[in-house]
């Protein structure tokens, strides 16, 4: 789960379904990033009429937010110092 | 299949049609929004009726009343942290809400209105908005180092700005779409399921039996959903806790 402290990952509902659901929210989470990366770069491109550069620059930073939170959400434990 | 003229429509049934009559059609009052009002009662009603009795060992529909209020509560200290009570009165609506439109979904005949992106998107982009707003109130200016994470090389910094805000704006989008697509696959699979028990049974004597198959899987299917609405009601709520704690303290 996203960064969950222990007692909500016990709670009763919670372990049930828990393969389904983190493979539900991993893709959630790649889609949900590359989108707004893409909006992201879609709407600069509109504004600087730089046609494909900006587009093409934040979709991959957007697979990248993706590629990071899908860490956040996996990582064995939180990470210790910042966020 | 011997069941001409019918095909699988899955998808109609999450259709917008006017509801009560003339009265709603001049003001587009969909079925939709008669669920969330019925849902909103329901919650009230729950409230109402269960905290009157005041009794001291509480009767069923009080118990479910102060589960309720406990359960969110809980979370909200849990998660949040002492500060979280203040938040409290919106998240349990937030749940609240979203578990009643889950629940009542599953009921024939009514409507999912949690099924809907433009439901459920309103709802993330309000939470997003007052996890903003809250952090932007408590920690000023210095908000915007939650970007920056502490210890992140400088050279980094053209390509870690520009991810820590995809990700941070991604919140509400992940959030809406977790609940609509749960709830739309569900109610899909029901529909599916349902269809071939129509065709099965449309094929004769052996169809009869043929259709105990769908049938069975949709009773699967309806426990199978019953905790899919719940849990995701949980998760939209933690979720939103998860966001206030990170909006309260930061990092």
């Amino acid at each position: 789960m996203d960064p969950v402290p222990d007692d909500a990952s016990k709670s009763p509902s919670a372990p049930s379904l828990s393969a389904m659901g983190v493979g539900m929210r991993v893709g959630v989470e790649l889609l949900a990033t590359l989108m707004v990366g893409l909006a992201i770069g879609w709407a600069l491109d509109r504004w600087l009429h730089t046609s494909p550069i900006m587009l093409a620059l934040f979709v991959v930073l957007g697979g990248g937010a993706g590629v990071m939170n899908v860490w956040r959400l996996m990582a064995p434990g939180r990470m210790p110092g910042g966020k | 299949m011997a069941a001409e003229a019918h095909s699988i429509d899955a998808l109609g049934q999450f259709k917008l049609h006017t509801a009560l009559g003339p009265f709603g059609a001049s003001v587009n009052f969909t079925q939709s929004n008669l669920m969330m009002v019925i849902a909103a009662g329901l919650i009230l009603a729950l409230l109402y009726f269960g905290a009157k009795p005041r009794a001291v060992v509480p009767g069923r529909l009080q118990a479910a009343a102060e589960l309720a209020y406990d359960f969110i509560h809980k979370m909200c200290v849990d998660q949040i942290g002492e500060e979280g009570r203040r938040f409290f009165p919106f998240v349990f609506t937030l749940f609240f809400f979203v578990l009643f439109g889950n629940l009542l979904g599953l009921l024939p005949f009514s409507f999912t209105y949690t099924s809907h992106i433009a439901v459920t998107a309103t709802l993330a982009i309000t939470v997003i908005v007052l996890v903003t707003v809250v952090a932007l109130a408590i920690h000023g200016m210095h908000f915007f180092t939650y970007f920056w994470p502490k210890g992140t090389p400088v050279a980094l910094a053209p390509i870690i700005i520009p991810v820590e805000i995809i990700s941070y704006l991604s919140r509400p989008v992940s959030l809406s779409i977790r609940l609509f697509a749960n709830m739309v696959a569900g109610h899909v699979m029901f529909e599916v399921f349902a269809s071939f028990m129509v065709m099965m049974a449309g094929a004769g004597v052996i169809g009869y039996f043929g259709a105990a198959g769908p049938l069975a899987l949709n009773v699967v299917l309806m426990g199978f959903e019953l905790l899919v609405a719940f849990l995701q009601a949980y998760v939209f709520a933690v979720l939103t806790c998860i966001y206030l704690h990170d909006a309260v303290h930061l990092h």
